[in-house]
Order: structure tokens, then sequence, then C-alpha cells
């Protein structure tokens, strides 16, 4: 929690919000968002800095998150310091509710461009789920999603080239983020958070890149990533036409 | 063959006590048996298919069920093992959706279904039960995650290992006091590792080799369980 800077939003901060997050920041939620937050008396918003933690493994949870803006990466620290990308986390998302189940969080959440959120201290949380099983049951839907997700990317693990992988997370990124005005992926990564997510090496990753290039399946310029044959692509990464 | 079953009593349900339904109240365990329905499913049958739509809540009485996925090249990846008192494909019912993967027995299994709405409205009234939930899913989206990063860091070899000690724990010995308590295939055993059935072969033998384990059969007996701990590499 030392990283973490409880700061006064302006008020444009919290009334403007960009287009693309509008209906994101409260989802499986059917009332406003400000009913929503009303519920939660000691809740407050948070904005962390770019590479700073909102939590660390096998820390004791404090509380949840809910991300309003900015994506996070959860990752843990495997054998030899090795880093390994579990996920993405972006606007909408809930960070930290297992480990508040747990007693300890599962994986290091880290700001990979700057995040605002809405944090909700841990007793409150339980307390207002205990009452209300409605939204229990929207949280255990988030569980669920990313229990999924979680069983994908091990099956993709097991059975999946690096070259499979490589091209099946370039499409996923494009599905989950979007795209820009010039159609370059809207999320930027850098190699080694790239490579950290896919399970390789950075060399690897570079090779394989490369050879996307020259196959003109994706562009790259200033470390953007523009997908150029999405076809071509799914193909390579054996799933369904997108 | 008989395969008619008298449906398991809820109320003298041995598994129960250590099952999300523990803390049922007598009455709402008298509307579960009431409701609920059951069958003996045997090795080769399914439980459930991906991209069917659940009608209830799986429970197992007694035996043990893969869960399993099957990519386009029709190859199966074991995502998680249960055994009795564990319950099934409550994922998709909670969230609405087909079921996103399959589930078939290692052995002979019986379960009870119990419906959905019947479920639902167990979880509405019973907070204990909606907060057992919530951590038997967080329970298992750790186990998930921390089988991504095994998946991604670690060789065949140490998941290999892994996966013995995580059987031996999951599924206890039998009366010898060595031997794990279940009969996998040993294309089941690559289904969990992910790796060629051919390849689970080769390292099994060479744990014999190093006189780790011992094979009898589908059975596989633990001799020297510091020796697989430090094959697995499990720093955490």
């Amino acid at each position: 929690m030392n990283d973490l800077k409880a700061v006064k939003l302006t008020k444009s901060d919290l009334q403007t919000p960009s287009p693309e997050n509008e209906v994101a920041p409260f989802p499986f939620w059917e009332s406003s968002k400000e009913d929503f937050l009303s519920h939660f008396s000691n809740g407050r918003y948070i904005k962390i800095n770019k590479n700073a933690y909102l939590f660390r493994e096998n820390d004791p949870p404090q509380g949840i998150f809910c991300i309003c803006e900015g994506v996070s990466k959860l990752a843990r620290t495997g054998k030899n310091g090795k880093e390994y990308i579990i996920r993405f986390a972006q606007p909408g998302d809930w960070l930290g509710v297992s480990g508040i189940y747990h007693g300890t969080h599962i994986s290091d959440a880290v700001a990979i461009e700057p995040v605002k959120s809405f944090f909700v201290p841990k007793d409150e949380f339980i307390r207002f789920l205990n009452r209300n099983s409605q939204f229990s049951l929207n949280v255990m839907k988030i569980l669920c999603d990313e229990i999924e997700k979680a069983e994908n990317r091990i099956t993709a693990l097991a059975q999946k080239t690096a070259r499979e992988r490589v091209a099946e997370i370039l499409l996923n990124l494009q599905q989950v983020y979007g795209i820009d005005n010039n159609k370059y992926l809207n999320i930027l990564l850098t190699r080694k958070d790239l490579a950290n997510f896919v399970g390789i090496s950075n060399a690897t990753l570079s090779r394989l890149m490369s050879d996307f290039q020259r196959k003109k399946l994706i562009r790259i310029k200033n470390k953007k990533i523009r997908l150029l044959d999405l076809k071509k692509l799914s193909t390579l990464a054996r799933i369904a036409a997108v | 063959m008989n395969r008619k079953l008298t449906l398991p009593s809820c109320e003298e349900c041995q598994t129960r006590a250590c099952s999300i339904f523990s803390e049922l109240t007598k009455a709402e365990m008298d509307f579960v048996a009431e409701s609920k329905g059951g069958n003996i499913y045997k090795r080769g049958q399914n439980i459930f298919y991906e991209g069917t739509r659940p009608s209830g809540l799986h429970c197992i009485s007694s035996g043990k069920v893969k869960v399993y996925k099957i990519d386009h090249t029709g190859k199966e990846q074991i995502v998680r093992l249960a055994k009795a008192g564990d319950i099934l494909g409550y994922r998709s019912l909670i969230s609405g959706e087909l079921y996103s993967s399959f589930a078939a027995p290692l052995e002979d299994a019986v379960i009870c279904t119990i419906p959905k709405e019947v479920f639902f409205e167990l979880v509405e009234k019973n907070s204990t039960l909606s907060m057992r939930l919530m951590r038997l899913l967080s329970r298992e989206l750790r186990s998930a995650e921390g089988r991504i990063s095994n998946m991604a860091q670690k060789t065949v070899r140490e998941r290999l290992a892994e996966t013995l000690l995580m059987l031996a724990e999951f599924c206890g010995f039998e009366k010898d006091g060595t031997t794990i308590d279940v009969s996998l295939t040993r294309e089941d055993l690559a289904n969990i590792v992910g790796t060629a059935t051919e390849t689970v072969i080769r390292f099994l033998s060479e744990f014999k080799q190093d006189k780790s384990i011992d094979l009898k059969g589908r059975k596989i007996r633990v001799i020297n369980r510091a020796n697989l701990v430090r094959t697995a590499n499990i720093y955490d």
C-alpha cells in the first residue's frame, strides 16, 4: 500500500470520463454509478503512477480496486526472479477480490500506464457482499470470467507453439483494447511485458515479430503494433477467424 | 451391469461435510434432496459437454472426475480434477453461459444434479453458501493462475514431478500409504502436464530409475517424496 497515494481528484476528473470508459467502470451493476458509489462510504478514488504497485504478491489485501482508467498488469515472479504476466486488467475490472478470500494477493498488480481506480476497503466490501446477494453473484461472475481466461491460457501454453501464442495474443489484445485512429493497437506494451505475457524470451519474441513483419502480418512503428492481416493471423493462431 | 441407482441421501452424505453445502439448514437440505436427480457415470461417458447449456449443479457423491478442454486438432487438456464433495459446472451456471469445458469420470462416479433454480434460491437465501462459493472461486483462480506461470516457466520434467505430488495430495494414498489413489491413463497424465504421452512415459521411467517412484500398471507409487520435490523445483 506504500505505493498508493490517495489523491483528491478534481470534479472534472470524475465527471467527464473519456468516451471509451463511460460504460466500463462499474460493470454488472444495474443502478447508476453514483448510486453504486454511495454504498461505499469509505471508498475513495486513487491515482496510481505508471510502474507503481496497486498491490504485491503475498501481501495481505487491504481492499479491492475497481479500475476506472488505465491498464495494469497482473504478474507473478517465478524462479530465477523471472516475471510472468498472468493478464492485463483494464477499465471495468475488479482487482484483489480473490486475495480477500485467500488472505494474501495471488500476484503483483502494477500500473503500466497511469491508473485511476476506485478503492473499497476490504471490510466494507465484504459487508456489502453479505447483504446483497445480487452483488455477490455479480462478483462471482467476475471470478468465473477470470478463471475461464486462466484455463484458456493453460490450454494455449500446453498446446500451442510460441509462434501461435504470439499471433493469438496480438489478436486478443486488439479485441480487448481496440485500435486507435491509425489502426494501431490501443495498448502500448514494452517488448519485455509482451514476452512475459506470451511466456517466451525477449529474443524469441523479437525474432517472431520481425518474421510477422516480413510476412506483412503486422507493422511496427514507434513501438506501436498494427495488425495487417487478421485472417492470416487467426489461421496462424489456430483460432476461428475474427 | 446393474446401472440402477438409489440416489444418495443428502442427509447421510459422507462428503457433504467437506462440500460447500456443509452449512445448509435441515429445511434447505430437504429442499435439495427432494428436487435433485442423479446417476452413475462410467469411464468413457461424459457428465457434460462444452457448448451445451447447464441445467443444474453437479455434485460428486463418489469417484473422481476430470474437467478438460479440447482444441480443434482434437487434443485434450485437463484443466482440473474433482473428487467426492466437489461441485462441477457451477461456473457456467453462475455466469449464465454455455459450458466451456467437458467433464468425464476417471472411474465410476455417482453424481447428483441439483436444478438450477434450486441452486440460485439457495445462494440468494443463504449468505454462508455464497461466501463458500466465493472462496471456492478464489481458490480455483489461484490454482489456475499458478498453473499458468508453471506452464510458462517450468520444464516438462519439473511439471510432471509437480503433478505427481499434486495427485498424491489431491487423491491421497491407498492402504499401503505410498500408492496414489487414482487410476489415470498415461494419456490423462500427459493431458494434465500438457505434453505428449510418450514424453510422460519417458520421464516416468526416468523417475523410476532414480528410485523416486515405482510403477505398477496405471498405478504410481511414491517411494522418495523428497526426490520428487527436488525435481519439481517447488519454490512456493
